[in-house]
């Protein structure tokens, strides 16, 4: 079903190149078109996909272009309050409402990835699908059908006052609906930015977001990159973000999940230059039968650099976590430190985490801590708070926030951390 | 206030608590000493609620009601207060916070409103004198981190806040340096009154120099095998449990 309505979409897309036929974009649109026909949606046999099953959702008949249900008026409650931003709205992964609502600082380009694919043609040939390779079926129909979504570039040490926020609204009261986003960032030199990403769903019918996201950090530059998956039962999400930092940069992620039906995420980071920093803080908080599957690699290619992950769940109901971490050391990255720790707290017998760290280091001079532990709320704990007159839900309640909160804590924008406790709580 | 029979407790088929019985009146000190292993921390624990433990038999009645019956959040609302001996570790619960909690949960059991902050501050800056706590511990995570004594004195400093109407304190006394001693104690003392009762569970004769007991028992091998005033205790500080242990053998 996915496969057949995504090349109906693409066909009908490579119709209207509008002269762009020639442009290196098109090209790379087209070998990913060839390779998305040619290679199967991936099985619970691919190891890279072994406990995230996604034949239901291949089978399922969404809707596609399934846009127009979004009321104007109302994108003004899709925002978050007492943050100030930069918001972007999509209305089922269409862009709307795009130039009348920014005014925009000099140094930051923010425009709709098809109006770049012209203005900023240099930039977009250089960077699109050149540093995410098409390595699963999703990332090819991501690069073959990539249309909507933004394009921002950060000039050359320039900081960026506000933050930029894309918010994916989700109408799913009369479609079913299916899209897909792309977008490619581009932070110059010394610059500094930050990106909200957040989806709302409105409406209860199946939907599938095919979001994908790739980054590219030069020297110097730090980028703040938070990911907020509210999701409801009914939702899934396949995302997909490659980073790609140079020297002396820094990023960090910060990815929030909160249930959903079938969500996978891949955060794929490159380290081509030494001395970078990278973070990576996810907090996954999941009930019923959620599912949710962080996968992240790192690759130190350099020396000197710095990434520290640290990943919490917290599970409760029939619901299923997956955390895959990669973390490479090539022989050139002496003096790397790379710490990687995943911690699950499960709450009823039927939640399931599978957890796997994989360490592959060919340097001799590093430092790699990593765990992960699994647990249930500790007893002992939990009857200290009760002796003391606290209810046994509020005690099981401190002792869950007190587990999340290592990551939340981490937030540091405080409307955006009050936003997320409220929601996760 | 309080009244034990005949209680027999279990951990996992062995029967720790052999047939325990205790009446503790408003306005008095009870002191429960023994040695190693005889089942002081376990008669505590019961009392406060673990349920790790299996109550074969026997009564325990608070106040007129059945505690057995209780949940430890129960307890705590109608008075009971049990200072740990191994204070838990919470990481990522801020003393503070905790503290909140409990006397509003305790505060809404009691049907009472709930403290505002500026009156909880109130009452915390005046609780912590009593027992000269560190306001530093405060912002800390619960327990993480503090040394032995410092969490004795934090047990005393919920309590002072909790103000319960049955205090058991279970070897609030050791690792505690003499100045330290001094100020729990004063703090207990403070808190005296004819309307509540302790129960002090300790190895040392010195702890009752300050908080001075109307009873003193001893437990052996689940059993009180002996009960008398505080001068029980000076003649164990001078001689000991073996002479307590014999009389006990040959009787049996
Ligand atoms: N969870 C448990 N599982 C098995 N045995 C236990 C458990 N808890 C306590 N016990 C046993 O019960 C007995 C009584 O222990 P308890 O802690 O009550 O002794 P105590 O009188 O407080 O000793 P101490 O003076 O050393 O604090 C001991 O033999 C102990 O090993
Ligand atoms: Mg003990």
């Amino acid at each position: 079903m996915l496969k057949e309505q995504t090349l109906a979409l693409v066909e009908k897309n490579f119709k209207n190149l509008n002269g762009l036929s020639d442009s290196q974009f098109q090209k790379k649109r087209e070998e990913a078109k060839d390779l998305f026909e040619k290679v199967e949606l991936p099985t619970t046999k691919d190891e890279e996909w072994k406990y995230t099953n996604i034949k239901n959702i291949a089978n399922e008949s969404f809707d596609f272009e399934a846009f127009g249900s979004l009321k104007k008026g109302r994108l003004k409650g899709h925002t978050i309050e007492g943050l100030d931003a930069y918001y972007l709205f999509f209305d089922n992964g269409k862009l709307v409402d795009f130039a009348e609502s920014l005014d925009l600082e000099n140094g930051l380009t923010l425009k709709p990835l098809k109006d770049a694919i012209k203005s900023e043609s240099s930039l977009v040939d250089q960077h699109f699908s050149s540093h995410l390779e098409n390595k699963n079926a999703f990332i090819a129909q991501n690069t073959a059908l990539a249309s909507e979504g933004v394009f921002i570039k950060i000039d050359k040490n320039y900081t960026v006052k506000k933050p930029i926020a894309i918010v994916n609204i989700i109408s799913a009261n009369e479609y079913k609906p299916f899209f897909a986003t792309r977008n490619l960032i581009v932070a110059e030199e010394g610059s500094s930015a930050t990106l909200i990403e957040y989806s709302i769903k409105v409406g209860n019918n199946k939907s599938l977001q095919n979001t994908a996201n790739e980054i590219v950090i030069s020297r110097n530059a730090k980028f703040e990159h938070y990911q907020i998956q509210i999701n409801s039962e009914s939702s899934s999400e396949i995302n997909t973000s490659h980073v790609s930092q140079e020297g002396d940069s820094r990023y960090s992620n910060y990815k929030v999940s909160n249930n959903g039906w079938v969500v996978r995420n891949d955060l794929d980071i490159d380290l081509k230059g030494s001395n970078c920093e990278t973070n990576m803080f996810g907090i996954y908080k999941l009930d019923g039968k959620s599912h949710v599957d962080n996968h992240t690699s790192i690759n130190h290619r350099e020396p000197h650099s710095i990434s520290n992950q640290l990943y919490k769940g917290v599970i409760d109901g029939n619901a299923t976590g997956v955390f895959n971490g990669k973390i490479y050391v090539q022989q050139k990255a002496q003096k790397t430190n790379a710490f990687q720790s995943n911690n699950n707290l499960l709450l009823s017998d039927n939640a399931t985490i599978n957890t796997k760290p994989q360490l592959e280091i060919w340097a001799d001079d590093v430092k790699c801590t990593h765990g992960s532990t699994t647990g249930a709320i500790d007893e002992e704990a939990l009857f200290y708070l009760r002796s003391r007159g606290i209810s046994l839900s509020q005690s099981k309640k401190l002792l869950i926030e007190a587990f999340g909160n290592e990551v939340l804590d981490k937030i540091k924008i405080d409307a955006l951390k009050n936003w997320v406790v409220e929601k996760l709580s | 206030m309080l009244s034990i029979k005949d209680l027999r407790v279990n951990i996992e088929d062995k029967e720790i608590l052999k047939g325990i019985s205790l009446d503790v009146k408003p306005g008095e000190v009870h002191a429960i000493m023994g040695p190693n292993g005889s089942g002081k921390s376990t008669l505590a624990s019961v009392l406060a609620g673990r349920d790790s433990f299996e109550v074969k038999s026997g009564e325990v009645s608070f106040l007129e009601e059945d505690l057995l019956e209780m949940a430890p959040e129960e307890r705590a609302q109608k008075g009971v207060f049990l200072a740990f001996q191994y204070p838990v570790e919470i990481p990522g619960v801020t003393n503070t916070t905790f503290l909140r909690t409990a006397v509003n949960e305790i505060r809404k059991a009691r049907g009472q409103e709930k403290l505002d902050a500026v009156s909880f501050l109130k009452l915390r800056n005046e609780k912590m004198k009593v027992v000269d706590l560190d306001p530093e511990l405060l912002n800390r995570s619960l327990n993480e981190g503090f040394s032995g004594g410092e969490k004795k004195r934090n047990e005393i400093f919920q309590m002072a806040m909790l103000e319960p109407k049955l205090a058991i304190l279970d070897e609030t006394d050791s690792g505690l340096d003499i100045d330290a001693l001094k100020t729990v104690a004063n703090g207990v003392n403070s808190l005296k009154s004819e309307n509540n009762a302790f129960i002090v569970v300790t190895h040392y004769q010195r702890l009752l120099d300050y908080i001075v007991p109307d009873y003193v028992h001893v437990l052996y091998k689940g059993k009180i095998v002996k009960s008398g005033t505080k001068e029980l205790a000076l003649e164990l500080e001078e001689k000991g449990y073996d002479w307590i242990k014999e009389e006990v053998e040959t009787i049996s």
